[in-house]
């Protein structure tokens, strides 16, 4: 398709294990993300998910196979595949909007035209106001989405998110979903999404993406139809859930 | 003041308040003779001499020159460590290969106590502010560049992978993430730096250099002025703990979200 952010084609990856034999688990995976698409991919430990974000992100490569970001062959990480990561992995010496920041000032933009823009970001995820404090004294959820800030603005043609909500306990989870739906819906990005929870993956998904281990070729995948706001007690809800708990193994 | 401030000033005079009060007990009633051990009020006058004195004694008032004479070997030995062993810490720590060239030749010279580098000292440099200089230089080195290479090893892969990720070549990869996040290891090889700094300079004043507290020391000891050597030994303390007050001071600005973010405050 055309508008095609995201294309894998026949993606290896395979790593030595333990016992002298290959690990293959990516073995020809074939996969597309669209403009605009939040994919959320899911799937058993070792399944290759997190494999794959690091492909995309360029923090690892493949055996073989072609990768393209927004027509470009992914050849190591750069701003334009922005990652948030599981731990945040922001700059504690920094204050939060120069955490914002930090890519922008990398890239050698001005420091007033930087920081404007970090506050505009800072803006967007809901913590305009605490742009002055130290960030490590901000909680899981708020350095969450200081770090979601920061790679929003890169600008980048998507928002590779790694298991991104997993530290954080249950409530903060709920506020994050609602606030990446909004986030999402204001600045249209592209998300690819990992995690191994179902009801994150239905609610926050416009496509579910199930990796088994060592796929090949187009993974199994379910549509999610459903409009913003989704509630996870619907019926139409369960119903999703139950298909793409059918795309995983038993044990899941 | 804080509630816990006044118990800690209590107690912590309480064992310097004693030995001063041993030590003039042991002088009035004579226990130790007064040729070796001069009495506490005799080194507070040999002191004001020594700083303040205006008179044609070998010692008067020459207290603020022996100070700027050591301090300032000091603070140029200790500023070519810090200089060289940052940067070389931060290269070994970084580039493997530099790293594995750099290390062992490091860890061969390190256990080579500085004093015994005093008679090529002497050869290389003479008896002056080079000799002095080179080994405060040489000592200060190595705690700076081991603790600048630790730190700089253990900076975790998420925050080099954050770093790529936003864009960074290899020195904004060092510059904005790697090496403030080594930041708390390199004060500690500062911290233990500047105390040997100190030592150091004594060793060269004493054995080689005709100026400064150090060379104050031992021609006080030729002279059998041991009030004079008590003082010069008060000096150094007080320089010795200024100036890792200082860094102290330093380090808590610079690493304020360290302290904050460490297990004992957390």
């Amino acid at each position: 398709m055309a508008d095609a952010i995201v294309t894998c084609a026949e993606v290896v990856r395979t790593f030595p294990s333990s016992d002298g034999t290959e690990n293959r688990v990516l073995r020809g995976l074939d996969l597309e993300v669209q403009r605009g698409e939040c994919v959320v991919i899911i799937g058993p430990s070792g399944c290759g998910k997190s494999t794959l974000l690091n492909i995309l992100a360029g923090f690892d490569k493949p055996n073989s196979g072609t990768v393209t970001v927004a027509g470009n062959p992914v050849k190591g990480p750069g701003p334009d595949r922005a990652v948030v990561f599981q731990d945040y992995a922001l700059l504690p010496w920094l204050t939060t909007l120069e955490n914002v920041a930090v890519g922008l000032r990398i890239r050698g933009m001005r420091k007033k035209e930087r920081l404007a823009r970090a506050q505009q970001y800072l803006d967007i995820v809901g913590l305009g106001h605490v742009a002055d404090r130290e960030v490590y004294r901000l909680s899981g959820g708020m350095q969450q989405r200081v770090s979601i800030a920061r790679a929003l603005a890169l600008e980048p043609s998507i928002l590779l998110m790694d298991e991104p909500f997993g530290a954080l306990d249950a409530i903060q989870r709920g506020i994050m979903h609602k606030e990446l739906t909004r986030i999402r819906r204001e600045t249209e990005s592209t998300v690819l999404f990992i995690t191994h929870s179902l009801e994150e993956a239905v609610y926050l998904g416009d496509r579910v993406i199930a990796l088994s281990h060592g796929t090949a070729g187009a993974p199994t995948e379910v549509a999610v139809p459903l409009a913003y706001p989704r509630d996870p007690l619907s019926d139409e809800f369960t119903e999703i859930m139950r298909q793409v708990r059918a795309l995983l193994p038993e044990e899941h | 003041m804080k509630p816990g401030l006044a118990r800690r000033l209590l107690l912590g005079s309480v064992l310097p308040i004693a030995l001063v009060a041993a030590w003039s007990l042991s002088s009035i009633l004579e226990l130790i003779p007064r040729t070796s051990l001069p009495a506490p009020w005799k080194v507070v006058e040999a002191f004001g001499t020594w700083i303040f004195g205006t008179g044609s004694g070998p010692y008067d008032g020459t207290w603020i020159e022996a100070i700027c004479a050591s301090g300032g070997r000091v603070l140029l030995g200790f500023s070519v460590a810090l200089v060289l062993g940052v940067v070389l810490g931060v290269l070994a720590g970084y580039f493997r290969p530099f790293g594995e060239l750099v290390d062992p030749f490091v860890q061969m010279l390190r256990p080579i106590p500085s004093t015994a580098w005093v008679p090529l000292t002497l050869v290389f440099f003479g008896f002056g502010f080079q000799g002095a200089v080179f080994l405060i230089a040489l000592g200060a080195f190595f705690p700076i560049f081991l603790n600048t290479m630790e730190g700089i090893r253990g900076v975790t892969g998420s925050l080099t992978r954050v770093g790529r990720m936003l864009g960074s070549n290899t020195f904004q990869l060092l510059r904005h993430f790697v090496v403030p996040a080594s930041l708390p290891n390199i004060f500690i090889g500062i911290r233990l730096s500047v105390g040997l700094s100190w030592v150091l300079v004594v060793v060269a004043e004493m054995l080689s250099v005709r100026a400064g507290i150090g060379y104050t020391l031992m021609d006080a000891y030729s002279m059998g002025r041991y009030d004079v050597i008590i003082s010069a030994m008060i000096t150094l303390g007080l320089l010795g703990f200024l100036s890792d007050r200082l860094v102290v001071i330093i380090q808590n600005s610079v690493l304020k979200w360290h302290r904050e973010t460490s297990i004992q405050n957390g």
